[in-house]
């Protein structure tokens, strides 16, 4: 790997970092080459590992990119997925959440000997794909766990105010109900 | 006017006219007709203060505003919630509206779970309450007697009709007139629309299937007040669909919303929040119950309230435990339970059988607002034909909608195609899930627990209700009608579904009624024709513990259409000096 895309690469994980308000640390960086940067008290996440916390920014990432509206990372998606798993998710849910993540790792590590953080992107993409249709080396219970992590990387995104608002329609107080609307090329789901 | 809390009591000498023990869809009714009759009342609640607007501390708040984004902290939910949890209205905006099961167990036999919802809070489950509002009609009234379960009703819908109008004119019920024999109109607002889907499927429906018939549903939303309405503080549904929560436009009908101003309004009534009821104290010298005693929520004192007439509106439960544990030598088991059969009979609806499918075309239709109504499909099992399996029926409520961003999970892809779709309206779906009349029976029961009590050193409540043969049949049914209707309507991908008891334990259709039942008989039945006592002629029980059936719509309405009967009917009572 050349050095340009060693600095391009860390520049793009600091970036997402800053976005998810982590100081990023361990493997995550050390799979670039990167210096390990001190995390501060008040960015430690709730109950991710910063670095599950970066891999579920980078996964959050794919999952929602930005395009004409803010993505995932914009809307704190990473940080609300920590939350919920710190505050609202069972223990099952939030071991079998960390074991999902360790698998794609590993799957990662396994094919290309870099955790998947550290992959170029053509490489995650790659990835995901086998992931999301359940297909070698990944396993139908691989896909289950990304089915989950989708659907929380998707409440965490459509929930908060850019992921509703921009995104898609929010429509606080409808002041009635309508049963017949027309589509139009302008329609966006309803958010609620 | 004057704030609701200039209303609030403790202590009391004063002999009031009448007391009403509870504050949700039965208590808020039977203050308002009582103090616009003249009388003096005290209501009696067990929860906190609840003040319109003020304390609806969920509302108008979305979900990135909320800590957890609208879901229960987990250890809290686990700990204080594990029942309340079950509800599909319970969450971050709402949790505070339900009884906390730590501090309120009761206990159930192993292996036969019983789910127990409850608000406890001035205006009760009045505040979450989904708001369906269906008139019986005489083949309900009239069904124990015709084929032998349970007692007959001493009413029949005639006695009825007229207080189901006084009561809808006053909450405002949207809804159709159908003029269908089985679902007695009403005096309606103007219905919730139909969408695209639900239209199509309606004239489908009822073509085929004559003369069941697909309707709106009836629902208790101002879809356009009156001017009384509009005089109680309410405006028009803003079709937020976030009832549960609390709603400061009053656009749906509650306690806080309708009932309580109106009886305010007189200057007559006072209430005692966090005041839990122990007993009803009787004399038995005079035959007459005499007042409340009750333990402070907060304080655990004791106190006592006295009045001329006691009526227990503490909902189905409620009421009947307040009865078990009056007890005295003259009714060592109970008060005003001569019959023996206080506690039992007890009912909830049959729930969660039904069958759900996709539905192809439409991609140019949709809707705007949240309708806080679906599509409803009222009895059409045993009204003309007789089924082979099961006795009575049930109806269907459901609906279409097309999928949002909630189906995201389980969707294939990822990245900006992936966002590109989830931003489009998805596939519509339509459901079909029965609500089922289940039979009064002896065994179903619920009872004073022996040895265990709560903080306040109350006796536990032993619930112990389990479904029947009949019930059975009818939920297998539910789910094969459902996705029967659904195959014709055209349908794809139907699934069928008929929760097991384990997963989805009688009461949790929060429909559960009887107990202290209403009969012709005296050695039967615990309640007369106009929910007095036959045992003690100054006690009345208006809520859910009067029914001698469940009939398979919605009961809330019949609550208080008996409620505003019996109310009348006690003023008339002690103005003639009967009691």
């Amino acid at each position: 790997m050349s050095t340009t895309v060693d600095s391009a690469r860390r520049q793009a994980l600091l970036r997402l970092g800053a976005l998810c308000g982590l100081a990023l640390g361990g493997d995550v960086l050390a799979a670039v080459g990167a210096p390990k940067t001190a995390s501060g008290p008040d960015t430690r996440p709730e109950w991710l590992s910063p670095d599950e916390l970066a891999l579920t920014a980078v996964l959050a990432d794919l999952i929602i990119p930005q395009t004409d509206t803010p993505g995932a990372l914009a809307a704190g998606a990473p940080r609300t997925v920590d939350h919920l798993l710190a505050v609202c998710t069972p223990v099952p849910a939030q071991t079998a959440f960390r074991a999902g993540l360790a698998r794609i790792d590993a799957v990662a590590k396994g094919q290309a000997g870099q955790r998947f953080a550290g992959l170029v992107p053509k490489r995650q993409v790659a990835l995901l794909q086998a992931l999301d249709s359940g297909a070698a080396p990944f396993t139908v219970d691989d896909m289950r766990f990304f089915r989950q992590l989708k659907g929380y990387v998707a409440f965490a995104y459509y929930t908060s105010e850019p992921g509703a608002t921009q995104e898609l329609t929010y429509l606080p107080i409808p002041g009635g109900y309508k049963g017949n609307v027309k589509v139009t090329p302008s329609t966006r789901t309803w958010a609620t | 006017m004057e704030t609701v809390s200039s209303f609030y009591i403790k202590s009391s000498a004063e002999r009031f006219d009448a007391i009403v023990v509870g504050s949700g869809i039965t208590g808020g009714w039977a203050a308002k007709e009582l103090t616009e009759r003249g009388l003096k009342v005290l209501m009696v609640e067990r929860g906190r203060p609840v003040e319109h607007g003020v304390d609806y501390i969920g509302e108008n708040r979305p979900e990135w505003t909320m800590p957890n984004r609208g879901k229960v902290d987990e250890k809290i939910a686990q700990e204080q919630f594990p029942i309340q949890r079950q509800c599909y209205a319970f969450d971050e905006h709402t949790k505070q509206f339900w009884n906390n099961d730590r501090d309120m167990p009761y206990s159930t036999p192993e292996g036969r779970p019983f789910s127990w919802i409850r608000g406890n809070q001035l205006g009760g489950k009045s505040l979450m309450w989904a708001r369906q509002s269906y008139r019986w009609s005489d083949l309900d009234f009239e069904a124990n007697l015709k084929d032998g379960h349970g007692t007959d009703w001493p009413i029949r819908y005639a006695d009825l009709a007229p207080w189901y109008s006084h009561v809808e004119r006053h909450i405002g019920v949207a809804g159709s007139k159908e003029g269908m024999a089985v679902l007695p109109d009403g005096e309606f607002l103007p219905p919730f629309e139909f969408n695209t889907v639900e239209q199509a499927m309606k004239q489908k429906f009822d073509a085929k299937y004559a003369p069941a018939r697909m309707i709106i549903g009836r629902t208790a939303n101002l879809t356009r007040p009156t001017e009384a309405q509009m005089a109680q503080g309410r405006a028009q549904c803003q079709a937020r669909s976030e009832c549960q929560r609390g709603c400061s436009f009053g656009a749906y009908f509650s306690t806080q919303s309708s009932t309580l101003p109106a009886a305010l309004k007189t200057g007559r009534l006072r209430i005692a929040t966090n005041s839990i009821v122990h007993s009803v104290t009787y004399d038995a010298k005079t035959n007459r119950a005499t007042g409340v005693r009750v333990i402070d929520a907060e304080t655990h004192e004791t106190r006592e309230y006295h009045a001329r007439v006691v009526l227990l509106c503490a909902s189905t439960l409620g009421s009947t435990a307040v009865l078990l544990n009056s007890k005295s030598a003259a009714f060592p088991n109970g008060l005003a339970n001569s019959s023996g059969v206080l506690g039992h009979y007890l009912m909830d609806h049959l729930w969660s059988a039904g069958a759900s499918g996709r539905v192809e075309g439409f991609e140019d239709d949709y809707y705007q607002g949240r309708r806080p109504t679906g599509a409803y499909i009222p009895r059409f099992r045993n009204v003309v034909d007789k089924h082979p399996d099961f006795v009575r029926g049930y109806a269907f409520g459901g609906g279409a909608s097309r999928e949002g961003w909630q189906s995201a999970a389980w969707k294939p892809g990822f990245g900006k195609d992936f966002k590109a779709m989830m931003r489009k309206p998805g596939p519509w779906h339509f459901n079909l899930y029965g609500q089922g009349e289940m039979l009064p029976r002896y065994e179903n029961m619920v009872s004073l627990h022996p040895t265990k009590t709560d903080k306040w050193g109350m006796p536990l409540l032993h619930i112990d209700v389990t479904h029947g043969d009949n019930d059975r049949r009818m939920r297998e049914d539910m789910a094969d009608s459902a996705a029967n209707i659904l195959e014709y309507l055209g349908m794809k991908d139907i699934r069928k579904n008929v929760a097991t008891e384990q997963e989805y334990p009688p009461g949790l259709a929060i429909h559960e009624v009887g107990g202290a039942r209403m009969g012709r008989d005296p050695k039967t039945s615990i309640l007369n024709g106009h929910n007095q006592a036959h045992d003690v002629p100054n006690l009345f029980v208006t809520d859910g513990a009067s029914m001698a059936s469940s009939a398979w719509q919605n009961p809330s309405l019949t609550f208080m259409a008996l409620t505003a009967r019996a109310c009348a009917y006690a003023v008339d009572q002690m103005k003639a000096g009967a009691i």
